[in-house]
């Protein structure tokens, strides 16, 4: 074939086009196309012609939480920076858990460290689940001058609020803590859109079960998980750690893992399956061991329960 | 025709112009008037509404001036001082107002002079066919529906009197004493004295009117109203609303129907508004932005601001969100934009390195202007570290918007205070070792837990200075974890070796 005349006789001299050079041009056009449908599938309000979104100027470092094995489940290694994602509690006391996740992601992200945080709450949630606390803020990063927060009567209000925030820009996130309403999806989809259009991350934290659907680009069930012993205090309890579950996430893998937060470095961990539990709680009279003023006169607090006696622990 | 319950039955107050030639008159019983006139209407006369209706009367006034207040259960001061021109003079004003009012259904009498006491003597007690007319111009209203009515004189229709400058002394002479606001044993006084007019009352010397009467109180409530009618002493009078200092009102030859054209019509008035607002160097605090229906409501919408602004396209889209819901009614003939409260605004030099941050920070302002605009100034808020260790009071949550204080707080351990605070703390029903272990199990919400790990007592006294009763008690607090991992907060009020048993609280959430 080679020896020839051809047409052209530069191919003489072009080495022929060896397999791994196709496989090369195929992998390139194959990425292309990934690429795109990723951004196709991420991104369907450019489909639907409700917002076409102007090009990124350049793009951001993917928001990642650190931990290779949960920025794998994520597209593109990460969180997106601009859209709505549902953080759930598994049951209305790991709210607090839940909330506490959806700071420390926030954390993570360093792009808009410093920026105002924009908390909205439903006014029953708020009385149920208890007034943010600045110092309880300061371990995710988050300075009291950068907190604002309102708090609304009806889920709507709490909606409108959100989406104010999400479409101001500049915010660092906008978060929403609300009992979900009858109309969920279409009233995400709105924030979802206000979020692609404001460039801020909003947050849903939906108080009680629910099970509509919501549109938002992933969605997260936490759960508090017991910690580990404290390396100073064998007693006291170690910095949190929470159950999180990773059920919906566009271009993603499902998942489940159990992480650690730890507030000194603002990192997370992922802990083992098999959680060390020191030897001297599940052992109670290793425990003795270790609190020696415990003393057998147990009684309760309450005056009405005064004298029962408690034996164990 | 109004009635009102008296000691002898239903007793009549007020009556209409068809009642009057009917032979009735306020006084009367009902039951009488029953007999002379069998198909007689009466309603309960409520001054409680008589006092709103007055007081709504009162700010559909503001579209003359802003400077309107309340006279007893039946009269309006306005001062008009400055304000004529804008309706074709004094002349016009009057006219306007009364051919307003009277469309509205109200019979009014006008009176405009240099003083409050002289125009309150002519509204009341000048007619246009009195000699008065010599020192003063009068303004006729529009015939009564029922034309016939006024022919025999008695009731005339609505007309304003204006007392000409420089001729106040004429205008008054010849009015009767009762209109210089006396009390009835004064005006008893002058009519035993013989002085039946201002005119006879002002020419009698004054040294000699004080002694005709007993007491110091009486002869010198009577000079003083002579004075003050006649603007030797000067006789201030408070307006119901403060008046803004900044203030622009718009005309329509035609009533708006369309909230979007009073929209565009808002948007010039702030920009107009928003150049006063630079000259001096101020920015608003609060604007309020009425709307003066046709059918004489008045709709006013009041938006606050966190920090002082005259950036127009803020202080619209503020308006934008409230106005939405304003009905434009039958029309909006004026509308009137004031900014009753401002503070120095004083255009800043930024640095480049510092023009990101500001702009960012001035988003967040105006965000914070929305949603208070919403929500209410208490609904946004941001929190506030306060010194002080005592949980509840190290925190204090303060307008968004404002302008950090340099309060510092307190040095804690970062991770010792939880993420959610219980606001009030709340009781809870415990297992603790005595005297001062941790909590074993606790029951809150119903729900029992058990302790797995705990970290305490982190002791804090109470604050003695805050508590002159005493009865405050120290409260130990415990972090604990229960067997799911959930984190709380919890505390021991008092010891176990007091009278008074300890009581405990669960105070926290950690995350």
């Amino acid at each position: 074939m080679q020896g020839r005349a051809v047409p052209r006789p530069v191919a003489a001299d072009e080495p022929p086009v060896s397999r791994s050079a196709r496989t090369a041009v195929r992998s390139t056009v194959l990425d292309r196309l990934r690429t795109q449908i990723a951004r196709i599938e991420r991104r369907p309000a450019s489909l639907d012609g409700v917002r076409t979104r102007q090009p990124r100027p350049a793009a951001p470092e993917p928001w990642r939480t650190g931990v290779e094995a949960i920025d794998g489940a994520l597209p593109e290694a990460g969180l997106d920076h601009d859209g709505l994602h549902d953080i759930a509690p598994e049951t209305c006391a790991d709210m607090a858990a839940a909330a506490g996740f959806a700071l420390a992601l926030l954390a993570c992200r360093q792009e808009t460290a410093g920026h105002t945080i924009l908390w909205c709450r439903q006014k029953l949630a708020a009385s149920e689940a208890g007034a943010l606390y600045a110092r309880g803020l300061t371990p995710f990063g988050v300075a009291p001058g950068t907190l604002m927060v309102v708090t609304a009567r009806t889920a709507a209000d709490v909606l409108w609020a959100m989406e104010e925030g999400l479409r101001t820009g500049g915010l660092a996130a906008v978060i929403g803590e609300l009992s979900p309403p009858d109309e969920l999806f279409a009233a995400t989809r709105r924030l979802s859109l206000a979020a692609a259009g404001g460039r801020t991350p909003g947050i849903l934290l939906l108080a009680g079960r629910h099970a509509q659907p919501t549109a938002a680009l992933s969605r997260w069930a936490v759960a508090a998980a017991p910690s580990a012993a404290d390396p100073l205090d064998p007693i006291g309890p170690g910095c949190p750690r929470w159950r999180i579950a990773l059920r919906r996430c566009r271009g993603g893998r499902p998942g489940a893992w159990t992480v650690e937060w730890c507030h000194e470095t603002c990192r997370f961990h992922l802990v083992p399956a098999v959680s060390d539990r020191s030897p001297a709680l599940r052992a109670p009279q290793a425990a003795d061991d270790v609190r020696p003023r415990r003393r057998p006169s147990v009684r309760a607090g309450d005056p009405g329960r005064q004298g029962i006696a408690h034996h164990g622990g | 025709m109004l009635v009102i319950p008296g000691a002898r039955g239903l007793r009549i107050t007020a009556v209409d112009e068809a009642a009057r030639k009917a032979g009735l008159a306020p006084g009367m019983r009902l039951s009488d008037a029953r007999a002379q006139v069998p198909g007689l209407v009466s309603e309960i006369h409520g001054p409680d509404r008589d006092a709103a209706a007055l007081r709504r009367l009162a700010h559909w006034c503001g579209r003359y001036t802003p400077w309107v207040t309340t006279d007893g259960p039946d009269g309006l001061w306005l001062d008009v001082t400055g304000c004529a021109h804008l309706f074709g003079g004094e002349e016009g004003l009057v006219g306007d107002l009364v051919h307003r009012l009277a469309t509205l259904g109200f019979t009014t009498r006008v009176g405009l002079a240099g003083t409050p006491g002289a125009a309150w003597a002519v509204a009341r007690f000048a007619g246009p066919d009195r000699e008065t007319a010599r020192a003063c111009s009068v303004v006729r209203g529009p015939e009564p529906a029922s034309g016939p009515a006024s022919r025999d004189g008695e009731r005339l229709p609505s007309h304003g009197v204006i007392v000409e400058p420089g001729r106040l002394m004429q205008a008054l002479a010849p009015l009767p004493v009762a209109g210089l606001r006396l009390s009835d044993e004064a005006l008893t006084l002058l009519r035993r004295l013989g002085l039946a007019t201002i005119g006879r009352l002002a020419d009698v010397p004054r040294t000699g009117l004080a002694c005709r009467f007993r007491g110091e109180m009486l002869p010198n409530r009577v000079l003083s109203r002579l004075d003050q009618a006649l603007g030797l002493v000067d006789e201030p009078l408070s307006p119901l609303a403060p008046v803004p200092q900044y203030r622009l009102r718009h005309d329509f030859a035609e009533p708006l129907l369309t909230t979007e054209a009073i929209l565009a019509v808002l948007d010039r008035l702030l920009a107009a508004l928003s150049r006063l607002l630079e000259r001096d160097g101020k920015g608003a605090l609060r604007m309020t932005f009425s709307l003066y229906r046709t059918d004489g409501s008045v709709a006013a919408t009041t938006v606050g601001l966190s920090r002082p602004s005259r950036e127009p396209a803020h202080l619209a889209r503020l308006f934008r969100d409230r106005l939405e819901t304003v009905d434009a009614g039958y029309g909006v003939d004026v509308v009137v934009l004031g900014a009753p409260e401002v503070a120095d605004l004083r255009p800043r030099q930024t640095s480049l390195a510092s023009m990101a941050a500001a702009g960012q920070d001035a988003d967040t302002v105006r965000l914070a202007d929305r949603l208070m605009n919403r929500f209410g100034s208490t609904a946004v808020t941001r929190p506030e570290p306060r010194p002080s260790h005592v949980p509840e009071r190290a925190q204090m949550m303060v307008p968004a918007g404002s302008h950090g204080g340099d309060a510092a707080g307190t040095a804690i351990a970062a991770d010792a205070r939880p993420l959610l605070l219980l606001q009030p703390p709340e009781p809870a029903r415990v297992i603790a070792e005595v005297p001062e272990g941790p909590p074993i199990a606790f029951t809150w919400r119903r729900v029992t837990r058990r302790v797995v790990r705990a970290r305490g007592p982190e002791r804090i006294a109470p604050e003695w200075w805050r508590d002159p009763a005493g009865d405050a008690r120290p409260r130990d607090y415990y972090a604990v974890e229960d067997e799911a991992g959930r984190r709380y907060w919890l505390y021991r009020e008092g010891f176990y070796d007091e009278a008074a048993a300890p009581r405990w609280f669960v105070h926290g959430l950690f995350a």
